[in-house]
């Protein structure tokens, strides 16, 4: 009890110490902003995350426990470094490492949903889910998993943002609380039952079909069986497995989804007869190879504590992400990426960009001089400056248009076949509004001439 | 008293003449520090005479206060705090209505206040903490 006083007022002393570099994000009950902690001779240690809870909201007690178990030795592979958490007024506030990456949504539009992209991190996921369930007694669910709190980067995945998670309390009917995002929250979240571990099975379901197609079920679909074109057919009974309305027909452990969702995998290699032996065997050999060292590497470098022996010795030896099955055409020239970025893929859609971007200052500049100056002999007649320009203007646009899908980000027909990401749609514009610019100018061409 | 919805507020705020007058019509802003006492009881269903000596103050003394003839130190006002067992948003807003200054961590005496009102000690333990970190007792 004299403990807390004294450890809650050194907290105060050293909340005033952390500068506020920017805002993530701000919320009536919640901010989270990137801040760096400042030290004597104007040094600064950071960047760290901030969260501050208020208190009424009731959220965020995952962080204190999975602050003291940190703090007691357990290491996470998964799960964000806490570095601090204390009250102040009205609210809590966690302070945590900052993880850089791409967040699931993002990768997912950069690499195109697939089942590769599933095989390369799916496991991870069920991995970082089950050790926030193993690794605290009672577990700790989640119940937010979705694309935007879980963060990819060099070959290593962390689950973010804990803030509806709770321990599981034996006899309680229902949460107190119901929170979480409506589309990957389980229906017992939204007060029919208490959440617990297969809650977040369920999410975990809702995330593979995320990763296979980039959208969330329909019910109908659900309902269906998930009897979608881009989910393999031995994927669909996990699915409708995983995110059955009954928690008890679902699997009862993010270990057993994984084992499931493994099994379905090699079912449809199987199918396809391509993996399993002969060449696709040799091809795994380079990955793995690649891959073990960037990952050793990349475990080790966000703890600058010095390496301790794991707390969960039933953690697997190597999680290593092997990716398996034929090398997507842009990175044709590459071998099979280790890492979830790939340097190749990233150079070649800057050296598409350039060229784009080449041939249009060339055009601009050539279409300056034609319009600055027009030859003698012209069938526009006095018309013939601005119908130029017309001309040039409708050139310069259509290349402008060019530049978004050659920047790598989606072909034409992904772009048309669904709901247009900014980008598409930008393009698709001023492509119509060039042609038809041109259009116009062909026309008053042939109506001056 | 009841206080006003804020629809009805906001309707009479766009009608009103001007908004000095507004706000003195309705004192939005200020609490009333006895109207807000009363309040506190009602809510948690107490009794004044048991606030008042849990709180250690003179009977009379806190009979005055309750009824608005006489107005309340911030420490007095704390010790009600202690006594009604509030909130901390609570708390900031009696010490509002009796026009003392609201609890600021930054001032260490205020922070030892804030864990103990947000932890639910009692004054009694409250002020065994205060005089354990030196600070000036509140009762």
């Amino acid at each position: 009890m004299e403990d807390d006083i004294t450890s809650y007022l050194d907290a105060l002393k050293r909340d005033e110490c952390y500068r506020v570099a920017r805002v993530l994000k701000e919320a009536p009950h919640e901010t989270t902003e990137v801040v760096y902690f400042a030290g004597a001779n104007d040094a600064e240690l950071g960047p760290f995350v901030r969260k501050r809870i208020k208190r009424e909201a009731c959220m965020g007690a995952a962080y204190a426990e999975l602050l003291a178990a940190q703090r007691a030795g357990a290491r996470f592979r998964h799960l964000p470094r806490i570095e601090d958490c204390y009250e102040r007024d009205d609210e809590l506030v966690v302070i945590m490492e900052f993880v850089r990456g791409e967040t699931l949504h993002e990768v997912v539009y950069r690499r195109d949903p697939s089942l590769d992209l599933a095989r390369e991190v799916f496991p991870q996921l069920c991995d970082a889910v089950a050790e926030l369930h193993e690794g605290f007694d009672p577990p700790i669910i989640h119940r937010d998993l979705k694309p935007g709190n879980v963060i990819l980067s060099r070959g290593c995945l962390t689950l973010i943002d804990f803030g509806i998670a709770r321990a599981w309390r034996e006899g309680a009917e229902a949460d107190t609380a119901s929170f979480g995002t409506r589309a990957y929250a389980p229906p017992e979240q939204f007060g029919y039952g208490q959440t617990d571990v297969r809650s977040d099975v369920y999410a975990l379901g809702m995330l593979l079909y995320y990763l296979l197609t980039e959208e969330v079920p329909s019910p109908r679909l659900v309902g269906e069986g998930f009897a979608a074109p881009a989910v393999p057919v031995p994927l669909r009974a996990v699915l409708s497995r995983a995110t059955a309305f009954d928690p008890a027909a679902r699997y009862q452990s993010a270990r057993d989804l994984r084992a499931a969702f493994e099994a379905a995998c090699a079912q449809v290699d199987a199918a396809e007869g391509r993996a399993s032996g002969g060449e696709a065997e040799d091809a795994r050999v380079t990955p793995t190879a690649v891959a073990a060292p960037a990952v050793a590497i990349a475990h080790a470098a966000p703890e600058l504590a010095p390496p301790e022996a794991p707390a969960m010795p039933g953690v697997p030896a190597a999680v290593v992400p092997v990716p398996g099955g034929p090398v997507s055409p842009a990175a044709a020239s590459a071998p099979p990426p280790a890492a979830f970025e790939t340097p190749g893929r990233r150079v070649l859609g800057f050296a598409r960009i350039a060229i784009a971007g080449f041939l249009w200052v060339r055009l601009l500049l050539s279409g300056i001089s034609i319009g600055v100056d027009p030859k003698p002999g012209d069938s526009l007649g006095a018309y013939a400056p601005s119908v130029r320009w017309i001309g040039v203007i409708s050139i310069q646009l259509i290349f402008t248009a060019l530049l978004y899908p050659l920047a790598g980000r989606g072909q034409l027909a992904r772009i048309l076949r669904r709901p247009m990401p900014r980008a598409g749609r930008t393009a698709l514009v001023l492509t119509s509004v060039g042609f038809g610019l041109y259009a116009l100018m062909m026309a008053l061409n042939a109506a001056l001439a | 008293m009841e206080e006003p919805l804020t629809e009805d507020l906001l309707a009479e705020l766009l009608a009103a003449p001007s908004p000095e007058r507004f706000i003195r019509e309705h004192r939005v802003g200020e609490r009333d520090l006895a109207g807000y006492l009363q309040q506190l009881l009602a809510e948690k269903g107490l009794k004044r005479a048991d606030v008042v000596r849990a709180a250690g103050l003179n009977e009379t003394f806190g009979y005055q206060i309750f009824t608005g003839a006489r107005g309340a130190s911030r420490d007095k006002l704390l010790a009600l705090a202690f006594a009604l067992n509030l909130s901390l948003t609570e708390a900031n807003r009696l010490l509002k209505a009796g026009g003392a200054n609201e609890l600021y961590c930054k001032s260490r005496r205020d922070a030892i206040i804030i864990f103990a009102l947000t932890h639910g000690y009692s004054l009694q333990r409250a002020d065994e903490e205060l005089y354990r970190f030196r600070e000036d007792t509140i009762g």
